[in-house]
């Protein structure tokens, strides 16, 4: 098979806006490995929903969307991507100081109210620009879009490890597995809409049970982050009788990308300089467990109010996450020992992981960890959950505790407060025995998988 | 001129489900042999609106006394309210009075209790019974999945079956068990007419381009059935929870009221898997029907419960195609049930790797299409059904 061509599916990459995310920099991660040292082999390509096909990616093109340029690709893939005047609005926008001059002035009540006002003033203007480059943006049109059909031969790879739920292209996918004979390698990341449906927002479920369906049936391998995940593939292939592919544990990598990103400026950062805080990183959604810190917060306060230290919690406000910011922030006696940071970039978690005491992670169920691992990375210790992928992450470093045994927590965490040569001797251990899987590690794990299982000795 | 007046709980107008057609078959049979019969239905407004003639009665149902659904045990509430309510009563008495027939003929035991009451009064006109099940042991069936407070309901069901079996002159089975059983509940005489088919007229050609171009598979799966409730509960039972055996391009298409039950069913966190595996195209015309069954190339039979036997098994094994179907569906075609176009799978595993086996590209039936043999002849009602009218030409002259 000396001439088969690796198709490397980009999409999520190119569509995702924001900061870039674990699947995001997963993806980008492998992208470039793979563009490194098998250049000749690989080939990027971007799924249209629209059109319900794909379409080849120039290496400039790549570049641009691997270095989070925006590019424009051609009229129906850029339709939901902002333009360079979008763009740039938004990075004025979410400039540090600009923030909190915009904080500053306008009460927090009204935050939400004007950030809308404003995303709907850059989506006017986006419309007017849209409209009077529509001629230009048409000249940009690639003249030469292959259809799938035609790009892919038999035994060449598709490798897609992105948001294949919300690129929907699992349907084209099988018809080339199924039509042209390609091989396939997918990645399944963890289970829980499946498993925990209750930590899911309304209808998600659905839509990923038929999802991880599709996946089983559409692949050749599937690259699952986790041994607990790999578990819950197989548990899952089994309730709906679908085909097992074969199954391979590629563990992702987590170190965070800080440097392009030069301030630390997140929001809160002076109540905590020079003081002692616990860290929890996570989105703030249910199934993070953020509830359980809360209780354990309340009898540290009631045990010792005065020496009641602080809890950074950070992270992006997921679903149904409301209520439980509300009562941090209602609660006179609590809020100023627990602290909440929804905008922290790389740069700022960088500066909270090196400073905090220790970091905890209750969650209910993870498909790996990252948080976990990033502390070990950064030598911090952890209490972490005793579930799914948890233990593996951990690699026997951490304290692991039933996530709903609010005691256990108190007292452990009680006892790192008070012991601080513990917590020193704790720390020395990761710090001798720890081997972190690095973003770059478990891009060169995939192309050792790829070049043994596809046979390719050479590029 | 022997006169026959037949009476069940749901109207024949255009005969789908299986008991609708029966009762057809048996009715076209009697007048064929010049025995002047009539059906008239007493249905349930509530769930038919429609009204098959012009004696039809439509009655509202009243709760039962347990509270469980009407949807469940209407045709029970239907015998009793006739009896209850005196302008029913009289309005049916009527009909039977103005028909003056020589025997009535109840299909299914539910309006037994009209019969007992009628013939205080009027006890020359002797009863025939037309079984389609033990109906006690399928409602208890059905009913123990959905109820707790049952039991009473199946007694009540079983004195009835029993009482109508003593009292008539003559009980029609469709199945030979069931031939033993009903003897075995008092009936003296009986008979056995199995459930059949009648092979429709080829659909027209526009009809087949029109379904094969909307169903869009060259190697597809059907299943029919009526919104009797253990259609859905066979289905679900062997192909659920999750139609995950099925893949991606690959869809089972659904036929009859069974596929908007199917539809509709609560698939949980499957639902969008088990939606997108299926086409449900509800209740269609006969001509429709036809054309799918033509196109398809594996028929379900997903019976896991109900007692009588199917007579869409006579239209599966009839069609020419592979049959995938419970030991279940085979009660009162046994005979069939070793045939090489036929698959008996009786566990959920076994019937799904049943379809996928079928549905693999390499699969190749290995049998005959040709259905024109003199042992099908058997699964035609024009052979099933004979027997009827003869025995009661004679059960006349005996008397």
């Amino acid at each position: 098979m000396e001439n088969r061509k690796i198709f490397f599916d980009i999409s999520t990459s190119y569509y995702w806006k924001g900061e870039d995310v674990g699947i995001v920099r997963t993806e980008k991660a492998i992208a470039k490995t793979l563009l490194n040292n098998m250049p000749e082999r690989i080939v990027f390509c971007l799924f249209s929903k629209e059109r319900n096909n794909f379409t080849a990616l120039s290496r400039n093109e790549v570049s641009q969307i691997l270095t989070n340029k925006v590019v424009c690709i051609d009229e129906t893939i850029t339709k939901y991507t902002p333009l360079p005047l979008k763009a740039s609005l938004l990075n004025i926008i979410s400039h540090p100081i600009l923030k909190n001059i915009f904080k500053k002035i306008i009460p927090s009540s009204y935050h939400s109210t004007c950030v809308m006002f404003y995303n709907s003033f850059l989506n006017f203007i986006y419309a007017i620009k849209c409209i009077r480059s529509q001629n230009r943006t048409n000249k940009q049109v690639r003249k030469n879009i292959k259809l799938a059909r035609e790009m892919f031969s038999p035994n060449d790879v598709y490798i897609s490890l992105g948001l294949d739920w919300d690129k929907g292209n699992l349907t084209e996918v099988y018809n080339l597995v199924k039509d042209v004979g390609i091989k396939t390698v997918l990645f399944c990341y963890d289970l829980i809409p499946y498993k925990f449906p209750q930590f899911t927002p309304p209808n998600y479920s659905f839509k990923m049970a038929r999802y991880f369906t599709d996946m089983l049936w559409c692949s050749n391998y599937i690259i699952c982050i986790s041994e607990s995940s790999k578990n819950d593939l197989l548990e899952y292939a089994k309730t709906v009788s679908a085909p097992l592919p074969s199954l391979k544990i590629i563990n992702i990598g987590c170190d965070l990308l800080t440097k392009n990103i030069k301030k630390v400026g997140f929001t809160g950062r002076s109540l905590i300089k020079n003081k002692d805080f616990i860290l929890t990183v996570s989105t703030i959604e249910p199934r993070k467990n953020h509830a359980t810190l809360y209780n354990v917060w309340q009898k540290l306060y009631k045990y010792d109010s005065k020496n009641c230290p602080i809890l950074v919690i950070t992270g992006r406000n997921g679903w149904l996450c409301n209520e439980l910011q509300h009562m941090i922030r209602e609660d006179t006696k609590l809020n100023k020992h627990i602290i909440i940071v929804n905008d922290a970039n790389d740069s700022d978690l960088e500066w909270l992981y090196k400073n905090c005491l220790f970091t905890v992670f209750p969650s209910f169920y993870e498909g790996w960890g990252i948080p976990v691992a990033e502390s070990l990375y950064y030598g911090k210790y952890c209490i972490t959950s005793n579930t799914s992928s948890l233990p593996e992450v951990s690699q026997n470093l951490t304290k692991m505790l039933d996530p709903l045994d609010i005691y256990s927590w108190y007292e452990s965490i009680k006892d790192l407060l008070e012991n601080r040569s513990k917590l020193k001797s704790l720390e020395d251990n990761i710090k001798k025995n720890y081997k972190p899987i690095t973003l770059n590690i478990m891009a060169l794990n995939f192309l050792d998988f790829i070049k043994t299982e596809f046979n390719i000795r050479k590029n | 001129m022997v006169k026959i007046l037949m009476l069940g709980t749901y109207n024949i107008k255009n005969p789908l489900h299986g008991g609708q057609i029966r009762v057809s078959e048996i009715l076209k049979k009697y007048i064929e042999h010049n025995i002047n019969a009539k059906y008239v239905a007493i249905y349930n407004k509530g769930s038919n609106p429609l009204k098959s003639s012009q004696n039809d009665i439509g009655i509202h149902l009243l709760a039962h006394k347990s509270n469980v659904s009407l949807g469940l045990i209407g045709d029970l509430v239907t015998g009793q309210q006739i009896v209850s309510d005196d302008n029913l009563f009289n309005k049916l008495t009527k009909i039977v009075l103005d028909e003056d027939p020589d025997f009535i003929q109840l299909e299914q035991p539910w309006l037994f209790p009209y019969y007992q009451k009628l013939s205080i009064k009027y006890p020359k006109i002797r009863l025939i019974y037309s079984s389609q099940n033990i109906e006690y042991k399928l409602k208890e069936s059905i009913l123990k999945e959905r109820c707790t407070n049952y039991s009473s309901i199946i007694k009540e069901i079983k004195d009835i079956e029993r009482d109508v079996c003593k009292k008539a002159s003559l009980v029609i089975a469709v199945t030979e068990q069931e031939a033993v059983q009903l003897k075995k509940m008092g009936a003296s005489k009986v008979i056995i007419s199995s459930n059949a088919y009648s092979i429709p007229p080829s659909p027209s050609k526009k009809k087949i381009a029109y379904w094969k171009e909307k169903i869009n598979q060259d190697n597809f799966i059907v299943f029919v059935g009526s919104g009797h409730p253990p259609n859905t509960k066979g289905f679900m039972d062997l192909l659920g929870p999750a139609f995950g055996f099925l893949a991606p391009d690959q869809k089972i298409i659904l036929c009859g009221e069974a596929g908007n039950s199917i539809y509709n069913y609560d698939h949980g966190i499957f639902k969008s898997l088990n939606i997108g595996r299926i086409d449900n195209f509800g209740i269609v015309k006969n001509e429709d029907l036809t054309a799918i069954l033509s196109l398809s190339t594996i028929i379900l039979l997903p019976i896991v419960e109900a007692g009588g036997s199917n007579l869409k098994t006579a239209e599966a094994i009839l069609s020419g195609k592979t049959i995938i179907a419970t030991s279940i569906a085979f009660r009162g075609y046994g005979e069939f049930k070793n045939e090489p176009f036929v698959i008996i799978a009786d566990t959920p595993d076994d019937f799904k790797n049943a379809i996928k086996k079928c549905l693999k590209k390499d699969f190749s039936p290995n049998f005959s299409t040709d259905r024109s043999g003199e042992k099908y002849k058997k699964l035609l009602w024009n052979y099933s059904l004979k027997n009827i009218p003869t025995t009661v030409l004679k059960l006349t002259k005996k008397q």
